[in-house]
């Protein structure tokens, strides 16, 4: 599993801002419909946890950068980048 | 249908004897009731025996989630339960902000828990794939809300879902609460004592099962279309940005921001009204969360000064398990008690003292001396002190304090659905205006056509509501509008969708109906859905009115009417009791029940197919 820091644009061109996240998982809820077709955070590629003041924004190796995640963020928590490498 | 946006089981736990039992769905009441608050109202209208007796074995409690809870529909988490309330003596319904918890029952696989007897020992149920288990919950007693919730998140997964009660419930304060996540209220009216009552003192939800949709294709373009007008509202960055105190604001905007760590939100919200202060001194590691920053600092309006003392004082009611309007109507009520000598303790009762309160708050829980008589609400205090309590109370209604109106915490002056809605929802006063657009102080009507046509509200009964009362000519008939309201409230609840003003709006009947039809399958029209709603909502009152609780216009607060009172929504001229008595019966003729005793006639319950 890959963490994610603010700021870093990453492979699949999205860049994380965890101090936006709200922890509504709708971009868990979005991926996990996207790849299999029911609802449930557990079975989503990007994992957000939540612990006290801060929070924690990561993806597994399964992700496949389709930024259904980022439709899904309403927060600004995610966002696409055209560029798939370089600094935020 | 199990899936298909139904999880497909209900669990009735019996805690006297540790019975579970692992149900179907019943498909048929599935639909004949929507889902979520529908199926909670018609699961305990089966399962309680009455409005009364509220903390005996006999009462239950139904806790369950709309068919939308658990998919990516914006605001669709709400939770609710329903159940005897012993601070009104009804059965009442209880909605609060899911957070993960409403998620987290349908991801193991329920819709609704009932909840039967009680136990000989504190216990907690853990809901999961595999079912439900009654485990011990002694090592959690006299813990705090809040922290218990983070003990049983430590122990089944962070993704857990926790609705858990504070000391308050374990001891019966008949106003105490339950708590969602540590963040959300559920329960005002006292369903902490109930639960506590039955010795469960949480509940923990979640599992890996996935809630499908019947017409993914459907699905996808309905909500598309939803998130992407939410995406363009002009409002949604300042929503987000303060949430509810955008238009109640109690503190400076600065003052807030200097305090937020990060804004929270439901499982799906996109507003995300719930906050995370850093509050010195008022948990372990500052760190306070809240169903809302407004709540944190309400003590301002009861006169205390420094919103950190305000905000600490409600954090600890919030661990304590209480209800705060209660608390402090009951507060407002002890300081004159004590003043003329009737009761006394230290230290001296000021509502507008962080420190008087914070001991009074543990007095109450611990029901220390006189502690014990205000925790049993409103009723035991009056029937202690008699006549000299009566008149120096607040304005109450049922034994709870009615917060919005005259001499109430939020002195709002126009009489909208929110206030009528105070005595005329069966549990008594509560927070919401049930989606109606009255929440905002005197909209013009121009916009109210709109808004109603939203609803679903028919074309006649628009021309009805805006004859204004008695058919006058233009003006607003508060109570046919209420009727719609809570029609409109019961849909929201019953597919899972949160009823604030600031979400509700994006969705329209219309809209509810293709949803509920593309993630159930069960076909649908706006019309269907208003039946269903109208079905749950007379059942509920049946429940209720079978005990001879009609509302009487004799009940009407005092304060209320005359001029100090309440004023008209849109004239502004003062209420009387026949006006407000004039509304109560346009509510009752608008359902179809009968317009004195409230109670749904018979040719209203054939229709709806509750006469037997």
């Amino acid at each position: 599993m890959e963490r994610d820091d603010p700021g870093r644009v990453m492979q699949r061109s999205i860049t994380t801002h965890p101090e936006k996240c709200t922890g509504c998982l709708r971009c868990a809820l979005a991926c996990s419909f996207r790849h299999t077709g029911m609802f449930n955070p557990m079975r989503a590629r990007i994992h957000i946890r939540m612990d006290g003041p801060a929070c924690d924004i990561s993806f597994d190796d399964a992700c496949t950068g389709c930024l259904a995640c980022v439709g899904g963020c309403l927060y600004g928590a995610l966002a696409a980048e055209r560029q798939r490498e370089g600094s935020a | 249908m199990s899936s298909k946006g139904f999880a497909g089981r209900t669990a009735i736990v019996d805690l006297g004897t540790g019975a579970v039992e692992v149900r179907r769905l019943d498909e048929r009441e599935a639909e004949r009731f929507g889902g979520g608050l529908g199926l909670c109202i018609a699961l305990a209208a089966r399962a309680i025996p009455g409005p009364h007796g509220a903390l005996g074995q006999e009462n239950a409690v139904v806790i369950g989630a709309g068919p939308f809870v658990g998919t990516d529909l914006p605001a669709t988490s709400r939770v609710y339960a329903v159940s005897a309330l012993p601070c009104s003596n009804s059965i009442g319904w209880c909605g609060a902000g899911g957070m993960t918890f409403g998620c987290g029952l349908k991801y193991a696989g329920f819709d609704h828990v009932v909840v039967k007897g009680a136990s000989s020992r504190p216990v907690y149920l853990s809901i999961h794939d595999d079912g439900v288990d009654m485990l011990d919950a002694s090592w959690l007693s006299g813990k705090g809300a809040g922290r218990t919730c983070e003990e049983l998140k430590a122990r089944h997964g962070a993704q857990a879902g926790v609705l858990a009660v504070g000391p308050a419930g374990e001891r019966l304060v008949s106003f105490a609460m339950a708590y969602v996540d540590g963040v959300s209220t559920l329960g005002r009216g006292g369903l902490g004592a109930v639960m506590g009552s039955k010795n469960l003192k949480a509940v923990v939800a979640g599992g890996s099962r996935g809630i499908g949709v019947a017409d993914p294709v459907l699905y996808r373009s309905l909500r598309d279309g939803l998130v992407e007008r939410i995406r363009r509202y002009p409002y949604l960055a300042s929503w987000q940005d303060l949430g509810l105190l955008s238009s109640l604001p109690v503190v400076p905007a600065e003052v807030y921001r200097r305090l937020r760590v990060r804004r929270l939100a439901c499982v799906s919200c996109p507003l995300g009204d719930k906050d995370m202060l850093k509050i010195e001194g008022a948990a372990p590691g500052d760190i306070v969360c809240s169903s809302s920053a407004v709540n944190l600092f309400m003590p301002l309006v009861y006169g205390m000064t420094d919103p950190l003392d305000a905000a600490r004082c409600i954090a600890r009611l919030d661990e304590l398990g209480m209800d705060m309007f209660e608390f402090f109507g009951i507060m407002r009520l002890a300081a004159s008690l004590q003043e003329m000598g009737l009761i006394s303790g230290d230290p001296v009762i000021d509502v507008s003292s962080p420190s008087s309160m914070l001991s009074w708050a543990d007095k109450v829980v611990e029901r220390d001396g006189v502690g014990d008589t205000l925790a049993g609400g409103f009723d035991r205090i009056v029937r202690e002190f008699g006549e000299q309590a009566l008149r120096c109370a607040p304005p109450t209604f049922r034994g709870m304090v009615t917060y919005v109106g005259p001499l109430s915490a939020l002195p709002w002056t126009y009489f909208g659905t929110m206030e009528l809605g105070q005595i005329l929802d069966p549990r008594g006063p509560h927070v919401g205006a049930s989606g109606s657009p009255t929440y905002f102080a005197r909209r013009g009507l121009e916009v109210f056509p709109g808004h109603l046509a939203r609803m679903g509200v028919p074309e006649q009964a628009v021309k009805r509501i805006l004859q204004g009362r008695e058919g006058a000519g233009r003006g607003l008939n508060v109570g046919r509008l209420l009727r719609y309201s809570h029609r409109w409230f019961t849909i929201l609840g019953s597919l899972g969708v949160c009823a604030r003003a600031q979400v509700n709006r994006f969705y329209s009947a219309g809209l509810l109906a293709r949803l509920y039809e593309a993630v159930t399958g069960i076909p649908t029209d706006a019309e269907k859905l208003a039946e269903r709603a109208d079905r749950s909502w007379t059942l509920l009152a049946l429940a209720n009115a079978g005990a001879g609780r009609g509302l009487t216009p004799g009940e009407v607060p005092r304060a209320w009417y005359g001029g100090e009172g309440f004023r008209d929504y849109v004239d502004g001229t003062a209420l009387s009791l026949e006006d407000i008595g004039g509304m109560i019966a346009d509510y009752y003729d608008e359902q179809g029940w009968d317009p004195v005793t409230g109670r749904p006639s018979p040719a209203r319950l054939q229709e709806l197919g509750l006469a037997e």
